[in-house]
């Protein structure tokens, strides 16, 4: 055998190995069912800043802090579609002998979570330098739909994707877009504060979309595979 | 440069099965026995003798256990097998480079050769 004819077998194995132990396609179908199903929750705008007498500014602080019911249906719903996709991994790990680590792409997605709901409305305050980025990033109520996203690119490490990569690339990207940008202009400017609620949902289908195409293509080259 | 990159070759991972289970280990975190044998087409016995030798040189561990009152032995490569599987890919792939700069430097040597053609041939017109 020369080192071409190696390397393509290298090649094919490897191709084998990888279209038999992924499972991306549940994680995104996972994903997008908990975005679309939270779409209607629409998270409290982080605290303004408001004049007092004195002339100084003052934030305002929500009645239960930051630990508001909303905030916390985000992050239990988010908590069971990890879960739930890691033991979907588990399971098909159980299955087809090929396992993948993925645990460290959920730790990212709760902790970027968790930070975006709970943390960071502590610690950015009116008068501070990063206020004006937090306030862009968060006026919308879409920064946890961003924090997902910034976790797939893990995945697609994990996974040695590149299709789940350019992907993830391109969801970071949309989940920029709703949440600097009021979505509700796009769709005809109701003047209702529904643009945030739109852009998740689009992204959640979004992502119940692609993962369903990912599960066909990988179904189809399985099948290919087994005739060959 | 030191010498041809085949001096590279590490002989423990450079054997056609044990380079194809260190292909299989360092995509998925650990692959159970019957998979790596059923895709790399090879008896238990002969699988198991690549994996001792494996084991051996540090680059896999493997995990014997049971799962539901059934055996399941899965095997993962060691930190040191992957990096010993990436130099080996680094390597084949120099061969691979060295090949075509030695084929592109004997085109240019004799510019009239035909593809395919030994080079040792002689030209038309040498032979003139």
């Amino acid at each position: 055998m020369s080192a071409d004819q190696i390397l393509d077998w290298v090649r094919s194995v490897r191709t084998h190995v990888r279209a038999a132990s992924r499972c991306s396609w549940f994680a995104m179908i996972a994903l997008g069912t908990f975005l679309t199903g939270a779409s209607w929750l629409t998270l409290p705008p982080p605290a303004h800043p408001r004049r007092s007498g004195s002339g100084t500014t003052t934030a305002v602080v929500a009645p239960f802090g930051h630990f508001q019911p909303t905030a916390l249906a985000w992050a239990g719903g988010a908590v069971v579609a990890y879960l739930a996709t890691l033991a979907f991994y588990k399971r098909r790990a159980h299955r087809t002998g090929l396992e993948l680590v993925v645990w460290p792409w959920a730790a990212t997605g709760l902790v970027l979570l968790g930070l975006a709901l709970f943390v960071a409305p502590e610690v950015f305050r009116p008068g501070d330098a990063a206020w004006p980025v937090y306030m862009s990033l968060a006026s919308r109520g879409a920064l946890p739909v961003l924090a997902i996203a910034a976790s797939l690119p893990i995945l697609a490490w994990l996974e040695r994707s590149r299709r789940l990569a350019m992907f993830a690339t391109a969801f970071l990207a949309f989940s920029l877009v709703v949440a600097l940008y009021d979505v509700d202009n796009l769709v005809g400017g109701t003047g209702s504060d529904t643009g945030t609620a739109i852009g998740t949902a689009a992204g959640g289908m979004l992502l119940i979309a692609c993962g369903a195409l990912a599960w066909y293509r990988q179904r189809r080259h399985l099948a290919a595979e087994a005739t060959q | 440069m030191t010498g041809h990159p085949t001096q590279g070759l590490d002989d423990v991972v450079h054997q056609r099965v044990r380079l194809g289970v260190m292909t299989i280990l360092t995509e998925v975190s650990r692959a159970e026995f019957k998979v790596v044998q059923d895709t790399l087409g090879v008896t238990a016995g002969n699988l198991s003798s690549h994996l001792r030798i494996l084991e051996n040189a540090g680059y896999v561990h493997i995990d014997k256990g049971y799962e539901v009152r059934r055996p399941r032995t899965w095997v993962s490569a060691t930190q040191a097998g992957r990096h010993a599987f990436m130099r080996e890919m680094t390597t084949l792939n120099e061969i691979v480079q060295a090949g075509a700069a030695q084929a592109s430097r004997a085109a240019q040597q004799h510019p009239r050769t035909a593809p395919g053609t030994r080079l040792s041939a002689p030209l038309p017109e040498a032979s003139a």
